[in-house]
C-alpha cells in the first residue's frame, strides 16, 4: 500500500549493521518513504542536521556514537517539532528499553523486523508528528494573533489615555486605582473642571470585556468633557450621555456609572448613581458614612423620555471624601465561591484610620479574601479641598478679539415649561464670552451667573427657604422639595438682561436677573456673618465677592451685578 | 530447527521485500558476517582477553548483540540463538565462563559455515534464473 503524497516521509535509518540497514531501507522504501542511512550515531546526527528527516529509525548499539546519545542530540536539534525516534532493538531487558525512552525514544521495533508492525508503527508515529505540527502551528497562530491584539490594545489605550488624561484626574485631591488596561475591562474614570470651578467626576463600568467594552468609552468621554467644559450641570450631561449610549450601543450593552459634581466653593456634592455598587460619602468628623445608593437605571438603557436625571445633593465640607468603586470589588469571589460583598467593604471603610491608605486597605482586604490579586477593580476617592488649593481651570482662546462686540444688550425670558428641563447657563456664558475683555473673568462670571440663576429659580420661582439648609437633614429636605416643586411648576419666569457698554479702552457688563417670586430681604441675608458651619447663605456672599458691584432691588426680585474690564495691552 | 540453518519462510519474505536487491543483500550479509566471525576469533586469540576483563567481555557482548540482530533478520535462527547465548556471557547476565565462551564462538563459526552454504546456494539459484 503506497501512502498518499502527504504521508510520504523522509526517514533516517541509523544502523551499523550493513545487512540490517539494507533490509530496513528496502522495507521502508516499499512503504513509499524516502530513506537516508547512517552507519553510526554521529553520522545520524550530521545527516539529521543537513536533511531534517521527519522520522528516525535508530539502532541502540552502534560504534562511534551510540543510539542513545544520537537520539538525545536529535531531539535537542528538533526543538519543539516532534521528530519521532523508533529504536531498532534486539534488546530484551526492561532496563535497556527504559534507556531508549530516557534518551527520547518514542517507540521500539524488535529485530527480526516484521514489515506489518513496522509500517503500523511508522504510521502511528507520523500521526503524532502531524498532530504536534498542527498544535505548534496553531500555537504560533495564537501567539501572532495575541501579539496583534496586544498591539491593537496598546494603540487604542494610547489614544484613549490622551483623552482620559486631558481631564484633571491628576488633581491632588483625587486618589484612584485602575488597572492600566481597565479600558478593556470596560472601566472608565474621568474628571474635569467646569467653568465655574466645580469638579465633575465619572466612574463608569461598561458591560462585557475587551474591545466591545471599550468602544463605548470614547463617545461617553467626549460628552463628559464637552458638556462639563461648556458649563452644563449633571442632569443635562447625564441625559446627553444616556441618549448617546442608547443610540450607539447594542441592546445588551450599557454602562453602569456614577457621576459627581463637587462644588468646593459652596461645599456641596451632587451625585447620580446608576447601577454601580453603593459609593460612600465619608465624613472626616467621625459621623457614620453616607451610602450613595444606585437609584437609577444604568446609562444607555432607557429612552430619553423615561430616563431619570434626578441627582442627590449632600453637604461636602473639609474632611469629607467620596469613595466610588466598580463591581469588581464587591463581586470578587473567594476560593469557596463566596462574594466579598458590601459588608466586608464597609468594615474596611469603618476601620480605616489614614484616609491616604483607604484604597490600599481595600486592595489588601480583597487580596486576603481571594488569595490572589485581581486587575479588574477600579476605585476612586475624591476629597474636599479648599478651592484656592486647586489650580484654576485655564481656558485657551485662539481668536484675536478684533471682532469682539462692545456695545449691545440682550434680554431673555425663560418660562415654567423651560425652567423644568433647560439649563440656559452654558449658552449665556458663551454669549458674554464673545466679549474679549470678559474672558479673563469667565470663571467668576460663570459662578455669579449660575448663583443668581439658581437663587432666582430656587428662592424666587420655587419659593424654597434657604434656612432649611442649616443642617444635613434639612439639606436633604430642601433638595427633595426643589425636585417636587420643579416637577409641579406651571407658571413663573426668570428674565436675564445683559448690557455691554464700552468705557474708554475697556468696558462694562451689567447683568440683571429678575424672577417672578415673592422677593426677599437682601439686606438681611447679606448682613449675616459668614458662618463656617452654616450651609445656607454661601451663594450671595460669593456673588458679592466675585463681582465688581452687586445690588438687589427693594422688592428682592431683581439682582443686578457689574463686571468691568480695562483695555487690553 | 538444527536441520535447517535458515528459516525458508524468512528467506521468501526477504526475496519479496528486496526484489532485485536480494542477491546484493545476501552478498553483503555473507561478507559482513565473515568479518564479524573473524573479529570474534581474533578477540579470543588476543592474549589480553580474559573473562575478568569487563572491557573485553563488553566488546565480545556487543559483537554478539550486533550479529544476533543481523542473523535474526536473515532467518538464521539457530545462529542468532547462539549469538544471544554469547551476548549473555559478554554482558554479564550470566557468570562469564571462558570455556563456555570459546565453545560458543566455535559453534557460531561452524553454524555460520552452514548458513553461508545456504545463502551461497541461493545466490547460485538467483544467477542461474537470470
Amino acid at each position: 500500500m503506497m501512502p498518499s503524497a502527504s504521508d510520504r516521509l523522509t526517514v533516517l535509518i541509523a544502523d551499523d549493521n550493513v545487512s540490517d540497514r539494507m533490509l530496513l531501507s528496502a522495507i521502508v522504501s516499499r512503504q513509499g518513504h524516502d530513506v537516508l542511512t547512517a552507519s553510526d550515531g554521529a553520522e545520524a546526527v550530521g545527516l539529521f542536521e543537513r536533511r531534517r528527516p521527519q522520522l528516525v529509525l535508530m539502532d541502540a548499539m552502534m560504534p562511534v556514537m551510540d543510539g542513545f546519545e544520537a537520539a538525545r542530540q536529535i531531539k535537542t536539534l528538533a526543538g519543539d517539532a516532534l521528530v519521532p525516534i523508533i529504536f531498532l532493538t534486539s534488546l530484551t531487558e526492561g532496563e535497556d528499553l527504559a534507556r531508549c525512552l530516557d534518551a527520547g525514544g518514542d517507540d521500539f521495533v524488535a529485530k527480526p523486523y516484521n514489515q506489518v508492525v513496522l509500517a503500523a508503527k511508522i504510521n502511528a508515529m507520523n500521526r503524532l508528528r502531524v498532530l504536534q505540527e498542527t498544535v505548534l502551528h496553531q500555537r504560533d497562530l495564537i501567539t501572532r494573533h495575541h501579539k496583534y491584539l496586544l498591539n491593537e490594545q496598546r494603540v487604542a489605550k494610547a489614544v484613549f489615555d490622551q483623552i482620559a488624561h486631558s481631564g484633571c484626574l491628576s488633581s491632588r485631591n483625587i486618589r484612584y486605582l485602575q488597572s492600566p488596561y481597565a479600558l478593556f475591562n470596560g472601566d472608565l474614570l474621568l474628571a474635569a473642571w467646569s467653568p465655574s470651578g466645580n469638579m465633575h467626576l465619572l466612574l463608569g463600568d461598561f458591560t462585557g470585556h475587551g474591545l466591545p467594552a471599550a468602544v463605548g468609552a470614547m463617545p461617553l468621554a467626549e460628552v463628559f468633557y464637552g458638556m462639563t467644559a461648556k458649563g452644563y450641570g449633571l442632569p443635562e450631561t447625564l441625559r446627553e450621555m444616556n441618549a448617546k449610549l442608547k443610540r450607539i450601543l447594542p441592546v445588551d450593552m450599557f454602562c453602569c456609572a456614577a457621576l459627581l459634581c463637587l462644588n468646593f466653593k459652596q461645599q456641596l456634592v451632587e451625585v447620580w448613581n446608576g447601577g454601580l455598587p453603593d459609593g460612600y460619602l465619608l465624613h472626616g468628623d467621625g459621623r457614620p458614612h453616607t451610602p450613595l445608593i444606585s437609584s437609577n437605571v444604568p446609562l444607555g438603557v432607557l429612552s430619553a423620555g423615561s430616563f431619570d436625571d434626578n441627582t442627590q445633593v449632600y453637604p461636602f465640607g473639609p474632611g469629607d471624601r467620596v469613595f466610588l468603586l466598580s463591581d469588581g470589588v464587591v463581586d470578587s469571589t473567594g476560593q469557596d465561591g463566596e462574594l466579598f460583598g458590601a459588608r466586608r467593604l464597609q468594615n474596611v471603610l469603618v476601620s480605616n484610620r489614614n484616609p491616604a491608605l483607604l484604597i490600599e486597605e481595600v486592595q489588601w482586604a480583597l487580596a486576603r479574601f481571594r488569595g490572589q490579586a485581581r486587575d479588574d477593580v477600579s476605585m476612586v476617592e475624591v476629597a474636599f479641598t479648599e478651592p484656592d488649593l486647586l489650580g484654576p481651570p485655564s481656558v485657551i482662546y485662539t481668536d484675536s478679539g478684533d471682532s469682539s462686540p462692545l456695545d449691545w444688550s440682550a434680554s431673555f425670558e425663560y418660562r415654567a415649561a423651560t425652567l423644568k428641563r433647560f439649563n440656559p447657563l452654558p449658552y449665556l456664558l458663551q454669549l458674554v464670552q464673545e466679549v474679549h475683555g470678559l474672558r479673563m473673568q469667565s470663571s467668576e462670571l460663570y459662578i455669579v451667573l449660575s448663583e443668581l440663576y439658581s437663587n432666582a429659580l430656587e428662592h424666587g420661582v420655587l419659593g424654597l427657604d434657604s434656612a432649611l439648609k442649616r443642617d444635613a437633614a434639612g439639606f436633604g429636605l430642601y433638595y427633595q422639595q426643589r425636585a417636587e416643586r420643579l416637577d409641579r411648576l406651571e407658571d413663573g419666569f426668570i428674565r436675564i438682561d445683559f448690557q455691554v457698554v464700552p468705557n474708554g479702552e475697556g468696558g462694562r457688563l451689567t447683568v440683571r436677573v429678575q424672577d417672578s417670586g415673592a422677593g426677599f430681604d437682601s439686606d438681611r441675608v447679606l448682613a449675616l456673618p459668614p458662618a463656617v458651619t452654616q450651609l445656607s447663605g454661601r451663594g450671595l456672599a460669593l456673588v458679592r465677592q466675585l463681582s465688581d458691584r452687586c445690588q438687589w432691588s427693594d422688592d428682592g426680585r431683581t439682582a443686578s451685578v457689574e463686571f468691568a474690564w480695562e483695555g487690553l495691552a | 530447527m538444527s536441520n535447517n540453518p535458515v528459516d525458508f519462510n524468512v528467506l521468501s519474505t526477504l526475496r519479496d521485500v528486496m526484489e532485485a536487491e536480494y542477491p546484493a543483500l545476501l552478498q553483503v550479509f555473507i561478507s559482513d558476517s565473515v568479518s564479524r566471525v573473524n573479529d570474534m576469533s581474533l578477540l579470543l586469540r588476543d592474549p589480553s582477553f580474559t573473562t575478568s576483563s569487563i572491557a573485553s567481555l563488553q566488546r565480545l557482548g556487543l559483537m554478539a548483540h550486533s550479529f544476533k540482530g543481523s542473523t535474526g533478520n536473515m532467518g538464521a535462527t539457530h545462529l542468532s540463538e547462539l549469538c544471544l547465548q554469547l551476548e549473555e556471557q559478554g554482558r554479564g547476565l550470566v557468570t562469564a565462563d571462558d570455556a563456555r565462551i570459546r565453545l560458543l564462538v566455535s559453534e557460531i563459526k561452524e553454524e555460520f559455515c552452514a548458513v553461508r552454504k545456504v545463502f551461497e546456494d541461493e545466490l547460485q539459484l538467483c544467477t542461474a534464473s537470470h
